[in-house]
């Protein structure tokens, strides 16, 4: 074969497995489908349903906040991606939380949680809102009793945690069995059959031509895996990608210049349905969001992950076409409260 | 305490489930310890296996590198006054630290650039192990064992490991303590004579054990 056929080949075969030097093959090797045996269970063990049940039933109750008028489902509410659709949630005084509400799809993997990372411990973390002046603002205390009052969480805290020999007084329930059933039941919100777990799964017709684009786009020019990689499309990192705000973010937890206004990367799955987007809800749409991003952010970041990125208008919306594909809404039946 | 050894060390490594045997001088009367880790669950990132009485390893300099948020190697060993060398492999940031008030231990390294290297002294007390992160990649860890003895035996544990082997050789003839630490609870003697095993336990349960054997 002629030398220069050769290097024609070669080139095109370099073409079509990279884009801006990236080897796009290598570069999806770091997505995939999250596996539920990885979860990292408390102490190894996977949760009884009895357990996730109560869970799901404590999540939905109001008797969790001070003026008993929202659940934890009202910041994390199914319907609207596990988040609440507000820039900044709302607490039971009426008042406004300091951050955006996250959504918790696939939080069982999360090693660290908040968007400063101030918690690691799922089970732990449950009752901290609840606590929280500005969310539900509800004394632990209190909240035992007031439960302990309902015959139904009487037998079903005793019927898991309780001594099989005493009786069904309510003794059983704890704050941190509240916050493990809690827990619990966030570590079932597990997102895995979207169109592009079907894509990775070789399912041919899973994702749009312009999906598949925006993928390469994810993996290649605009660099996102950067950040958003792993089966949950995030680093579980702090960075600071230039959004205009005074908080401190991640350095009021662990002072540090790159900790500065950084923020933990929330995973993408699901993403298209938890508008609007950042930790102080600024950004109202994917497409926002992107443009954000291809500028290179709105203020000074010392992280040089973020720059402008040279997107065209086919650019960006291949981009939302592979973020939206990563949909996969989950059906939770909502139980019915004590 | 051992005396008349050769003054060199001899460290087994166990990265993410295979088992590689670095630096193996052979000692005139010498002995092996080998050992099995095994989890049913709880399987911890890192293990360190060594002969506590031996305090004949000299400061070196001792070179971890971090590159796609994570630390290589995840436990290193060093005696006291060596120098750790964190070095930038990645294209990314990092800001390496440790805040240890047991040990008293506090630095932190700033941002570190793609391609440059901080240096810290191991000034932590001998027989003790410091953890060192990263401040905007919590996932990273590394252990730094503070150790004199010559002779240990580093194990890394891959997602969803269950066992490593490990063996240190080249021991000397008569030995039988032997100390395992791993980062879920504090350092444990065993005497192996010729054999011992020990059990790792959470809320009384147990969830894994190392059998460690002294072989002439």
């Amino acid at each position: 074969m002629h030398l220069r056929h050769i290097l024609i080949i070669f080139t095109l075969a370099s073409c079509w497995s990279t884009v801006s030097g990236v080897d796009l093959a290598e570069a999806r090797k770091r997505l995939g489908t999250p596996d539920p045996a990885t979860i990292p269970w408390p102490d190894g063990v996977p949760p009884s349903q009895a357990l996730v049940d109560l869970g799901r039933t404590l999540f939905f109750d109001r008797r969790l906040s001070a003026k008993q008028n929202q659940s934890c489902a009202s910041c994390h509410n199914p319907e609207l991606g596990l988040s609440d659709g507000l820039a900044l949630g709302i607490g039971t005084n009426g008042n406004r939380v300091g951050r955006n509400a996250p959504h918790l799809y696939n939080l069982a993997w999360s090693t660290v949680l908040y968007w400063d990372g101030r918690m690691t411990n799922m089970d732990e973390q449950a009752t901290k809102p609840i606590q929280s002046k500005s969310q539900m603002a509800m004394d632990l205390g209190e909240l035992e009793a007031r439960l302990r009052g309902v015959a139904a969480y009487r037998t079903a805290f005793h019927s898991i945690f309780g001594d099989p020999a005493a009786p069904a007084d309510g003794s059983a329930i704890t704050r941190e069995r509240l916050g493990q059933a809690i827990a619990a039941f966030e570590r079932t919100l597990v997102s895995r059959d979207s169109a592009f777990d079907r894509h990775l799964a070789g399912a041919k017709d899973a994702l749009m031509p312009e999906a598949v684009r925006g993928l390469d786009l994810f993996l290649g020019k605009a660099n996102c895996i950067a950040c958003h990689s792993g089966p949950n499309f995030t680093d579980d990192s702090f960075h600071n990608i230039g959004v205009k705000s005074a908080d401190a973010g991640r350095a009021a937890i662990v002072p540090g210049a790159l900790a500065q206004n950084a923020f933990r990367t929330p995973g993408l799955r699901n993403i298209a349905l938890t508008a609007p987007y950042m930790h102080d809800g600024s950004i109202p749409t994917l497409e926002a969001v992107v443009r954000f991003y291809a500028r290179g952010g709105d203020a000074p970041t010392p992280d040089t992950l973020v720059r402008k990125i040279d997107l065209s208008e086919g650019d960006i919306r291949d981009l939302i076409a592979f973020l939206s594909a990563l949909s996969d809404p989950l059906r939770i039946p909502i139980p019915a409260v004590p | 305490m051992f005396t008349g050894l050769p003054s060199f060390r001899s460290v087994a490594r166990c990265p993410a489930g295979g088992l590689l045997l670095l630096a193996l001088p052979v000692a005139a009367t010498a002995a092996t310890v080998e050992g099995t880790f095994t989890f049913t669950k709880l399987t911890p990132s890192v293990a360190l296996v060594y002969l506590p009485e031996d305090t004949g390893a000299l400061p070196q300099e001792v070179a971890i590198s971090h590159k796609n948020k994570a630390f290589t190697p995840r436990l290193a060993v060093g005696a006291p006054g060596s120098a750790v060398l964190f070095r930038n492999e990645d294209t990314a940031q990092y800001n390496i630290f440790a805040e240890d008030k047991e040990l008293k231990i506090s630095f932190d390294a700033g941002i570190s650039e793609p391609g440059s290297s901080v240096e810290q002294k191991v000034t932590w007390p001998e027989g003790t192990v410091l953890r060192c992160g990263c401040k905007v990649h919590p996932a990273m860890e590394v252990y730094i064992a503070a150790l004199r003895s010559r002779f240990v035996a580093t194990v890394e544990f891959a997602p969803g490991q269950k066992t490593a082997s490990f063996s240190i050789p080249d021991v000397p003839t008569g030995a039988t303590l032997v100390r395992v630490w791993t980062p879920r609870q504090p350092a444990t003697d065993l005497k192996a004579t010729p054999s011992a095993i020990l059990d790792f336990t959470h809320k009384g349960a147990t969830y894994g054990s190392v059998a460690v054997t002294i072989k002439p």
